[in-house]
């Protein structure tokens, strides 16, 4: 029964419409993301930049400090200060009064009084490509990180929530493109360690995790909402099969028939990794597949899982807000962690770059332990919906509404 | 096993509205009439019966099981609610298909039975349309060859005749019967003339509670000899109300048509006529002490 069930949701999804916009946004999103997708090439010595060949990863608080008071003094300078409050840009605007405190730290940071920085700007963008390059200034001798967070918690104050000045922002703010000698050893990471497509399977993943961590919701809703609106679901409670065939059946369609198009538009960029052609690498040919069941499956799982709890629960589309939240929330806290190496317990774990595979090296515990969390979060899910779905069929947790309304039709009989 | 349905002392509340009480039935092989009027308790004895919900106390056996058996209730009974419809979207065999394997019905079983319910009730013809383009009586047929699919040993309908017209009405009945040669079927209705019809059987509820339970003739007998009818006017009317239960009355001008019961012939010019199942329905309603509907 479970089988022919499955296979009968799976045909029923795909009938539906919500499912094949799903599939357009997936592949549009895929194409604009990925889909001049070129492959990293050996860096050649002398090479005017490594700009693709990654970031330094041992970041200096000397680091920070420079290239965070770079960003305070450009602000200032500009007087266009951005924040970032619930993931959109926001311009602030500063009075006089606040306006002066801000040149006040800089002078206390870099020694530079509001008259010298348009000469300092210039002068350093007269030796580094104003492109590529992020400004730097050089700070006042003796400086202490511990002094540099103190005036930078102020500045963070003053420009109020979302602001590019905690620490942990300004860190994420350092971005130091690495030199041949580190450029070499990232390729080689990527060939040897990952098989040049592994590189590719996980940049694919950090992309698609961005909607795959909440397009599923809508799909998963509309069908479950479908029983209730098409009032079918008396006639399936009352029949044999057991709530746990009747739930486990849908929802494990509804994950593969989610997976089934993320799978395929996987394998492109191994394809493309194979008709690159670069000579020596020892491509790995199903690091797709792996990075699609390990990283993506779980997170589909749990958008979906969450999706047939909260309908079957409430009855109504209660399932869009609480993903849309939670997703919303995800994206926001991996923001600061781009370049990947330190997932957490983000449901969308960022990795935006092929390389980092000493990064991931690194956190592959964490999101190993992150994606057994996800996918035992969302059996235990389906359990509950199961559960629900139980007591519903015996009359319980229903809402009453729909006896009144069957009085009404009577009545005019 | 014996083809029974056996409720004892059953009552259920939704919260502080009690909806049946103290509910005590013998119901076997053949077609049941529940008769009462809306509100009575007719769907929520048949949800019961059907284990969409659950009783609040008594006892109650189908075929010998005990109804918290749900899943073992559910393989020998099929149910029709009375508001219902199925994915609109599918093909009246796709929906028929689909149900089909929820009630655990092999590849082969389903390529077997449906074509030959659907012929049944008289679909054939419509198996290849979307459910969405059926008119309501079609849709009742396909209701009703959804419940039998798996050729359940208790059929239970919930108002099937409403929102049918008079023919369709009648094809229906007889449908039911013929279904109700090798089974019990329930039926529900507020309509007197259902259960006239086609049910050996009937039970009246009201408020929860059986009125009472016989043959059709024994609801008859309630009344017989005792039905006059008479047109008088309308001031007239009120005084008769007042010392007689009137079943019926249509409005003819400044006249009305008035049937009512009185043990001995009341004034000249009323007549005696036959008792009808509707006369005794309404002497039953009215001596409850509850008001009239119509
Ligand atoms: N879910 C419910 N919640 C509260 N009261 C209900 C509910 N369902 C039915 N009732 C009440 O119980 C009584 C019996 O209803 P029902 O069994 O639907 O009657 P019938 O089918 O004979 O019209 C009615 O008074 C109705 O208002
Ligand atoms: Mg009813």
């Amino acid at each position: 029964m479970f089988i022919t069930l499955f296979r009968k949701e799976c045909v029923q999804t795909a009938k539906s419409l919500t499912y094949w916009l799903y599939v357009a946004c997936l592949v549009l999103f895929f194409n604009s993301q990925l889909g001049n997708m070129h492959i990293l090439t050996p860096p050649q010595e002398g090479q005017e930049n490594y700009f693709d060949y990654g970031f330094e990863t041992d970041i200096t608080e000397q680091d920070i400090m420079e290239t965070g008071a770079g960003s305070l003094v450009w602000a200032y300078y500009y007087d266009n200060y951005m924040t970032y409050p619930v993931g959109f840009a926001k311009s602030v605007s500063l009075n006089a009064d606040e306006k002066e405190e801000i040149g006040d730290i800089i002078c206390e940071l870099t020694g530079l009084k509001p008259a010298d920085l348009e000469a300092d700007i210039a002068a350093f963008f007269e030796t580094h490509d104003i492109q590529t390059t992020q400004y730097e200034v050089k700070l006042k001798e003796g400086l202490t990180y511990d002094r540099f967070l103190k005036y930078m918690d102020r500045v963070a104050e003053i420009l109020g929530p979302g602001s590019g000045y905690t620490e942990e922002n300004l860190r994420a703010n350092v971005q130091i493109p690495v030199d041949y000698e580190g450029a070499v050893a990232n390729y080689r990471d990527l060939t040897e360690k990952d098989g040049l497509t592994g590189g590719y399977a996980r940049l694919f993943c950090d992309y698609m995790g961005v909607i795959l961590g909440i397009l599923p919701v809508f799909v998963t809703a509309t069908r479950m909402l479908r029983d209730k609106r098409s009032r079918m679901q008396e006639l399936i409670y009352a029949r044999r099969a057991p709530s746990g065939t009747v739930m486990g059946s849908r929802y494990l369609a509804l994950v593969c028939m989610h997976m089934l198009p993320a799978a395929v538009l996987s394998v492109i960029p191994t394809v493309n990794c194979i008709r690159a052609g670069i000579e020596g690498v020892n491509l790995d040919y199903l690091a797709w597949l792996k990075y699609d069941l390990g990283w993506l499956l779980p997170m589909v799982m749990a958008v979906i899982s969450v999706g047939i709890f909260c309908t079957e629960l409430t009855e109504t589309a209660l399932a869009v807000l609480v993903q849309t939240a939670w997703w919303f929330i995800s994206l926001m806290t991996g923001g600061t962690e781009m370049y990947g190496g330190s997932y957490g317990w983000n449901l969308i774990p960022r990795h935006n770059t092929e390389l980092n595979y000493a990064g991931f090296e690194e956190g592959i515990r964490q999101l190993a332990a992150n994606r057994i969390f996800y996918a035992v979060l969302a059996m235990v899910l389906l359990a509950l919906t199961i559960l629900i779905y139980e007591r519903k069929r015996k009359g319980h947790l229903r809402r009453s509404g729909k006896i009144f309304r069957n009085h009404k039709s009577t009545d005019q009989v | 096993m014996k083809t029974e349905i056996v409720i004892r002392n059953l009552s259920k509340s939704y919260g502080k509205k009690q909806a049946l009480k103290n509910v005590d039935l013998q119901i076997g092989k053949g077609m049941f009439g529940l008769l009462g009027r809306n509100g009575a308790g007719k769907t929520t004895l048949m949800k019961v019966l059907s284990t969409l919900l659950e009783k609040d106390s008594g006892k109650i056996k189908v075929c010998g099981i005990s109804v918290e058996h749900a899943s073992e209730i559910r393989k020998i009974t099929g149910y029709l609610p009375q508001e219902f419809s199925m994915y609109p979207n599918m093909k009246v065999y796709e929906a028929m298909d689909y149900l089909g394997v929820l009630s655990g019905l092999t590849k082969a079983q389903r390529k077997e039975r449906i074509p030959m319910l659907l012929e049944r009730v008289n679909l054939t013809e419509n198996a290849g349309i979307k459910v969405r383009a059926l008119s309501g009586g079609m849709k009742r047929r396909l209701g009703i060859a959804q419940a039998i699919l798996h050729d359940p040993k208790v059929l239970i309908v919930d108002e099937p005749t409403a929102g049918l017209d008079p023919e369709e009405r009648v094809r229906f009945r007889n449908l039911l019967s013929e279904i109700a040669e090798d089974r019990i079927v329930i039926l529900s209705t507020h309509i007197v003339g259902d259960v006239e019809a086609t049910c050996e059987e009937i039970a009246v509820i009201d408020q929860g509670r059986i009125l009472f339970r016989g043959t059709v003739g024994e609801l008859l007998s309630l009344v017989e000899g005792r039905v006059y009818r008479a047109e008088v006017s309308r001031k007239e009317l009120d005084r008769i109300r007042s010392s007689y239960n009137v079943t019926s009355m249509i409005t003819l001008g400044n006249n009305v048509k008035v049937r009512f019961l009185a043990d001995t012939k009341p004034f000249s010019t009323a007549q005696h006529c036959d008792a009808g199942v509707e006369d005794a329905y309404m002497y039953l309603m009215q001596r409850e002490g509850a008001p009239l509907c119509s």
